[in-house]
């Protein structure tokens, strides 16, 4: 069982690291967007071999399924000319990408090394409880932050539809 | 402890690959993408911490406000671009200069 979990590990780490370079060296954005549903799929599938099942599901179809497509679908409406911009590729600032990354790293991997994370499950049940019993408050106000914030983007995009 | 190291490995390079990204791109909407990695990493981050300090339902709602709030930044920033780009006819970070007062 182990040798599978450390295999499929192995895979998914393999697809992130070769989405993540695909999203810097592609050519087309719109190869870039579909880069990063490689990404998403890869985190997605690390969240489901450490337990988090609902989470992974819902990254899938939130994120990958949504934000992703949402973004290819929109350069897809913009056309080629949107794309225009090219990378000014630099050694330096790669150096520097592996500085920030690397403190921004550490944290994390002083945890994740010194006790490795161990498959466990969820209980949905205690978060919806959690949810809705302690963090009532943060969720109406996360709710109707979002739900703001959607109207809004309508709203800009209607009102220059309408200007024009 | 090799699934660690892996998932470890995986973060920092989706950090890289997320900051050298923002550092060269010159296409916004490019910039959101590599945005997106780096918000895929920490999203790993917070999974892999969660399961290493066994804070299972506390991280596991953490992650999941951290997904739902980047979709509907990630709506909201596209709405924004495409509405710049109506404007400017550009999506080239340059054409952000000429926005300012």
């Amino acid at each position: 069982m182990s040798v599978w979990v450390d295999a499929a590990a192995a895979a998914l780490t393999l697809i992130a690291v070769v989405s993540a370079a695909g999203i810097i060296a592609a050519r087309r954005t719109f190869y870039s967007a579909f880069w990063l549903a490689g990404v998403g799929l890869a985190v997605a599938g690390f969240m489901a071999l450490l337990g988090f099942t609902y989470l992974a599901t819902f990254h899938l179809i939130v994120y990958v399924g949504a934000a992703a497509s949402f973004i290819a679908f929109t350069l897809l409406m913009l056309g080629e000319e949107a794309e225009a911009g090219e990378e000014a590729h630099d050694p330096r600032k790669l150096g520097l990408a592996v500085l920030l990354a690397a403190i921004l790293w550490f944290p994390v991997a002083h945890v994740v090394l010194r006790h490795p994370p161990l498959p466990g499950s969820v209980e949905w049940r205690n978060v919806a409880s959690m949810l809705t019993e302690r963090l009532w408050l943060p969720l109406l106000i996360t709710v109707v932050g979002l739900s703001a914030a959607l109207v809004e983007a309508i709203t800009l995009t209607r009102g220059v539809k309408e200007s024009d | 402890m090799i699934e660690g190291v892996l998932i470890a490995t995986t973060i920092f390079v989706l950090i890289v690959a997320g900051i050298y990204g923002i550092l060269v791109s010159r296409n916004m909407i490019r910039l959101l993408i590599c945005v997106e990695t780096l918000f895929n990493a920490i999203l790993l981050s917070i999974v892999a911490v969660g399961a290493s300090t066994s804070r299972l339902t506390s991280f596991g709602l953490l992650g999941l406000m951290a997904i739902v709030l980047t979709a509907v930044e990630v709506a909201v920033l596209t709405a924004v671009l495409v509405l710049l780009y109506r404007r400017r006819r550009s999506l080239r970070l340059e054409a952000l200069r000429e926005l300012k007062g």
